[in-house]
């Protein structure tokens, strides 16, 4: 190339340069006339965060606590199964919430329990399928473990269950009749998870 | 010949001029900054950028002009060519040089050491975190630590008064600017980083984060508004008192509303909300924007950002929350209660 | 003074002090007939004539020297048994008379139990249930029991266990707190509830688990809840119809906190208005706790209460700079208006949970030459205060165990001189080896002070964490806590220690290491026999002189209580403690050789006293000891 043509090509991506610069949207902060649209977000899946796939608003209401008189055999709905299982994002997310939401002071940063029982383990009071954990979180319970669902939604509690079940305790949802404390303690009983669920050895 | 290559060189200088121009559009310019820091910064890039312009344009010229004059005249009768000795344009231009970069070297240093002390103690303090993607800001008083408070997404700087930064993390890397007042400094995780800004003329401008950090980089927005010293007491006053109770009743069941449902990650100070997960809301009628910048702050944009957050502003950890229209009107009014 | 006059002089008092048993119950009669003996004898020990003429309104009205009708025994809080049967010469021949077993092994047991009117009361941890036991029958009793039915929920705000500190007995009622926040008051010759009052909401988190201190009319309760981001307070009841008399705020505004013109505390940067609201960011004190889950104590030659308040909340104290008044600290307040006279603060702006809450000790003590009227409180930051208990000026202030957080008191202002890389915040780090745990050197369990030999009697742990803080939120009926925390022993390896302890010159005079933490109170009597418990459930009888282990007894749990000793019927002399590990000695539950729970209540008397033949059927008395009926 000659030097005219050198000089030529620089001024002309100089000059782009500065084309480009000038179409810098404004930003008003004084809350003017700027436009109130959303800047153009990338198009990125956003599967994980909306509340499909999640079981319908008052469907757990009919999963029972105790065993269902006279037919012996609690009909835990085998639908019911949680829906970020082994979600990693959503195990993380589950993770801080359990910090944040004051979890990990009654039920100790380890889930070995303190003020509250353990997580870990296969001794769960109130059911330890995923559904049960859901709901009583969302319920609350008798000795003093708050009611959360008003205060948190669906998809936040469901990420917090899905990182209980990480840690080995819970129960697959179809063995949820055979979960009472201690029934399945000698067996692997966490779902999806790669955790062994025995009885922790503390 | 000559014309082109003058309109070429022409060009260069106008291109440079109009970089410079182009860059003063806007509220973010840190050449446009008035901050004590920010403006000895600003005066040191002009100063680069004038010295890189003039050296270009010295360059370009002596280039030219080598090219124009050719190569030295051919001895007829030898054939060998004369041999012109630009080693005293050498030493001159050497001389130059070391001139210009000592002086900008010393500039440069002055100006760093400038904006590493404040001129004075500074005598009002900032907690900064950075989450991603917003800003959580706590001014301390040390003689009144009840004056204290916490806000989030914008900074009052009181005119001609340096301000203590202290910056933390709360995740990942990130950086603490506001263009028209100071520097940018890194807030780092694990670590506090501290640094100093001081306004010096009124008015309102926006501060940003600075260094890469996740999907919504771009929308962690301070309002940066630097005002008279009595005028920032005043709001500072404002802003350490807790929200007014309610009076009408739409807002009261508002408030019922919130600090169920939003209590657990948002505080209102003087209610029971007192959750710190996300950003502190007692006096969140006032700020201009929601979500960082995503939205302005009008009824219809957080009815919006309060049921389809994640939407909005994807990876934000900002919820889409479950309530139904008279719930979400209630909190919306409870919400413009809170100036 | 050599050890053939301590022999003689021991003996002299031993034998005054058998003579006089056996005789009549002689209501109120003084312990200064044993005063004149008790000139101090062997090394370390001071003599107290002040403290042993003590007068009968330090005792509860009624309260006979065989008595025992509030937790401490004495308004003062010595917990010093004027009983002189079991001495250093015989404690070896304790033997088992009785016990008594009240279901609850779930929860720890921290009460220590009352005997007035020849009749033991106990109350146990949740479900707080009370019992009343008749002495007079062999092997005790149950006269009554009383079931007040708490609301579960209480259960799940307890930060360390549904415990129950204790009840006092007063004017013929039997009073005590509910975990779910009543208190309620009971007649004590028949178990009926008198009057029952709701005290706060125990949804909010707020419980209660401290034992009330009842003088001269008034029934006077405290909060739990320093790690459930409470508001702290004392209240006033009257105690014949419980209402609510006034209430006194730990913090907040002069106005909520009951400071007046009156207050006039002893350091300057405790002075000024609404400290208990100015040194917290903007309404952070309405969270901040200092709640008063301990002891009260009572002076009653001006009529004065003391008590501690809890640590600060949350424990993250990044989120609340300034010196947080008044957690962490002790009130003194006029005992029938609540109004606060001084108060002192043992750690400002608390980064590791040194709650303030522990026994203030009322004695006089001779400090560089004069008898001062002083409080003695061993805090959980590790440090005991001798402090001028009329002007909250501080006397003394010396380690008693071991300590690495702070390098001293700086006696110009009382404040703690913390070590830099002992400070937790900023949070988010792990800080290594801070000495002591957040559970101090020492926690609630109370000590004992003599008058005879000057000494202070302290169950020391030797317990160190690793401590993390994080930001906490505050949401209602959770933890306001943002600490994660990891603990290991310290120094030596043992967890705990018995000691004798100079309040006047800040120092130890001997010390029990124990493998286990040493958790219970104790319990010294004028027999110069000191009691103490550890947590592997070795119940330990020791001279209180020098400290030498005289009777050891392996109970069948734990033990985090207070000991006691009551004349019997019978005349003799008597020791009971409650077994139940739990509380806060959990802390260490994974230490090898950890006990179970248990629930069972021990009597010990000497051998001699314990009837040779079981009562038959029929007539329902044994053979032994006439007994000895009327009221003390």
């Amino acid at each position: 190339m000659t030097c005219k043509a050198h000089v030529a090509w620089a001024a002309l991506a100089c000059a782009a340069s500065l084309l480009v610069a000038c179409q810098r949207k404004e930003q008003d902060l004084r809350g003017g006339a700027a436009a109130g649209a959303p800047l153009r977000q990338p198009q990125v899946n956003t599967s994980v965060m909306d509340t499909t796939g999640l079981p319908p608003e008052g469907a757990l209401a009919r999963v029972a606590i105790g065993d269902l008189a006279g037919i012996g055999n609690n009909t835990l709905d085998a639908d019911v199964r949680s829906p970020y299982a082994g979600d990693l994002a959503a195990i993380k997310e589950g993770q801080d919430l359990f910090v944040s939401m004051n979890c990990a002071a009654c039920h100790s940063y380890d889930l070995k329990g303190g003020m509250g029982p353990d997580l870990t383990d296969t001794y769960w009071r109130y059911g330890g399928a995923p559904a049960d954990i859901y709901k009583s979180i969302f319920e609350g319970r008798p000795q003093g473990m708050p009611a959360w669902g008003r205060a948190l939604p669906q998809a936040m509690i469901w990420r917090i269950v899905a990182y209980i079940e990480s840690k080995g305790g819970a129960f697959p949802g179809a063995l949820a009749d055979k979960a009472r404390q201690g029934d399945l303690a000698d067996q692997d009983t966490t779902s999806g998870s790669t955790l062994k669920g025995r009885n922790n050895v503390r | 010949m000559s014309a082109s290559r003058m309109g070429g060189a022409h060009r260069l200088v106008l291109a440079c001029a109009a970089a410079a121009l182009a860059a003063c559009n806007g509220t973010t310019s840190y050449l446009d900054a008035t901050g004590t820091a920010g403006r000895e910064e600003a005066v040191l890039g002009q100063w680069l950028t004038a010295v890189a312009c003039v050296v270009v344009a010295v360059v370009c010229v002596a280039i030219l002009w080598g090219i124009a004059r050719g190569r030295g005249k051919t001895d007829d009768a030898t054939g060998r060519r004369e041999i012109t000795s630009g080693l005293n344009w050498i030493y001159f231009g050497l001389a130059i040089t070391l001139v210009v970069l000592l002086a900008t070297f010393a500039g440069t240093m002055v100006t760093l050491n400038a904006a590493s002390h404040p001129p004075r103690t500074p005598a009002v303090t900032l907690d900064v975190t950075g989450h991603q993607w917003w800003w959580e800001v706590t001014y301390h008083d040390r003689a009144h630590p009840d004056a204290g408070f916490t806000t989030a997404n914008e900074v009052h700087l009181p005119i001609g008064q340096p301000v203590r930064v202290r910056l933390r993390s709360a995740d990942v890397i990130h950086s603490f600017w506001l263009p028209q007042i100071a520097g940018k400094t890194d807030v780092i995780p694990g670590q506090v980083n501290e640094m100093w800004v001081e306004a010096r003329k009124p008015g309102v401008s926006r501060g940003m984060c600075g260094e890469y950090c996740g999907l919504q980089h771009a929308m962690m927005a301070l309002a940066v508004t630097a005002e008279s010293p009595e005028q920032f007491s005043a709001w500072a006053a404002e802003r350490a008192r807790e929200a007014r109770s309610p009076t009408t009743a739409a807002a009261h069941s508002g408030e019922i509303v919130f600090a169920r449902s939003c209590g657990a990650c948002h505080t209102v100070m003087g209610t029971n909300a007192q959750g710190r997960v996300g950003p502190d809301l007692t006096h969140f009628a006032s700020r201009p924007l929601i979500g960082g910048g995503v939205l302005r702050n009008d009824p219809i944009s957080l009815m919006r950002w309060i049921t389809g957050a994640p939407t909005i502003k994807e990876g934000s950890r900002m919820p889409a929350i479950p309530l139904d229209a008279a719930e979400l009107t209630a909190v919306v009014a409870y919400l413009q209660t809170l100036r | 003074m050599t050890s053939r006059a301590f022999t003689v002089a021991v003996g002299t008092i031993a034998a005054i002090t058998l003579s006089a048993c056996g005789t009549k119950e002689n209501p109120g009669r003084k312990a200064s007939v044993v005063a004149a003996g008790s000139a101090s004898s062997a090394a370390g020990d001071v003599a107290l004539p002040a403290m042993l003429n003590r007068d009968a309104s330090w005792l509860p009205p009624d309260a006979g020297d065989g008595d025992w009708l509030m937790p401490s025994r004495d308004y003062g809080g010595t917990r010093y048994s004027p009983l002189a049967e079991i001495t250093t010469g015989n404690a070896d021949r304790l033997a088992l008379a009785w016990t008594f077993d009240d279901g609850e092994s779930h929860y720890g047991h921290e009460m220590t139990p009352l005997v007035a009117n020849n009749t033991m009361y106990i109350v146990s941890p949740f479900p707080n249930r009370a019992y009343a036991i008749d002495l007079t029958e062999p092997g005790g009793a149950l006269k009554w029991k009383y079931d007040p039915n708490p609301a579960p929920i209480a259960i799940g705000k307890a930060c360390c266990d549904a415990v129950l500190r204790g009840a006092a007995l007063y004017d013929g009622k039997l009073i005590y707190n509910l975990l779910d926040d009543h208190t309620i008051a009971l007649d004590a010759n028949t178990g009926k509830e008198l009057w029952r009052t709701k005290m706060a909401n125990v949804e909010d988190g707020t419980t209660m688990t401290m034992a009330p201190l009842v003088v001269d009319g008034k029934v006077y309760v405290g909060n739990s809840g320093g790690e459930m981001g409470v508001a702290g307070w004392l209240a006033a009841l009257d105690v014949n119809t419980g209402k609510e008399l006034w209430r006194a705020y730990s913090v907040g505004p002069d106005s909520m906190a009951r400071i007046g013109d009156d207050f006039k505390p002893f350091y300057s940067w405790l002075k000024g208005k609404d400290l208990g609201a100015t040194t917290w960011p903007a309404n952070a004190w309405k969270h901040g706790a200092g709640a008063p889950w301990g002891w009260v104590t009572y002076d009653p030659e001006r009529h004065w209460i003391y008590y501690g308040t809890s640590n600060t909340g949350p424990w993250n104290a990044d989120q609340r700079p300034g010196l947080n008044l008044w957690t962490s600290g002790v009130f003194a307040r006029k005992a029938d208006d609540g109004m606060a006279q001084w108060a002192f603060v043992f750690t400002p702006h608390n980064e590791w949970d040194y709650d303030g809450v522990n026994e203030n000790i009322l004695v006089d003590l001779p400090i560089n030459g004069t008898t001062r009227k002083v409080m003695v409180q061993f805090n959980r930051n590790g440090f005991a205060y001798t402090i001028d208990r009329l002007t909250g000026e501080v006397l003394v202030a010396k380690p008693f165990g071991h300590e690495n957080w702070a390098s001293g008191i700086d006696m110009k202002t009382g404040m703690p001189i913390v070590v830099p890389e002992k400070h937790t915040v900023p949070p988010g780090r792990w800080v290594r080896d801070i000495c002591p745990a957040d559970i101090g050197v020492k926690d609630f369990e109370p000590s004992a002070f003599s008058p005879r030999t000057g000494l202070f009697y302290v169950s020391v742990q030797n317990i160190c964490m690793d401590y993390k803080g994080n930001v906490a939120s505050y949401i209602a009926g959770t933890p306001y806590w943002g600490a994660q925390m990891t603990r290991h022993v310290g120094p030596g390896g043992n967890y705990g220690e018995f000691i004798a302890f100079d309040a006047a010159k800040g120092e130890q005079v001997w010390g029990i290491p124990e493998p286990f933490l040493t958790y219970s109170g104790a319990l010294v009597t004028a027999g110069d026999v000191a009691f103490y418990g550890t947590v592997d459930g070795w119940f330990r009888a020791v001279d209180a002189r020098t400290g030498k282990i005289l009777w050891s007894r392996k109970l069948g749990s734990g033990i985090i209580s207070a000991p006691m000793s009551y004349r019997g019927p019978d005349g003799h002399q008597y020791i009971a403690i409650a077994t139940g590990v739990g509380g806060g000695a959990m802390t260490t539950s994974s230490q090898k050789g950890f006990p179970p729970r248990g629930s069972t209540y021990y009597v010990f008397t000497l051998a001699q006293n314990i009837p040779a033949v079981a009562p038959s059927a029929e007539s329902g008395q044994g053979g032994g000891p006439k007994k000895q009926g009327g009221k003390p």
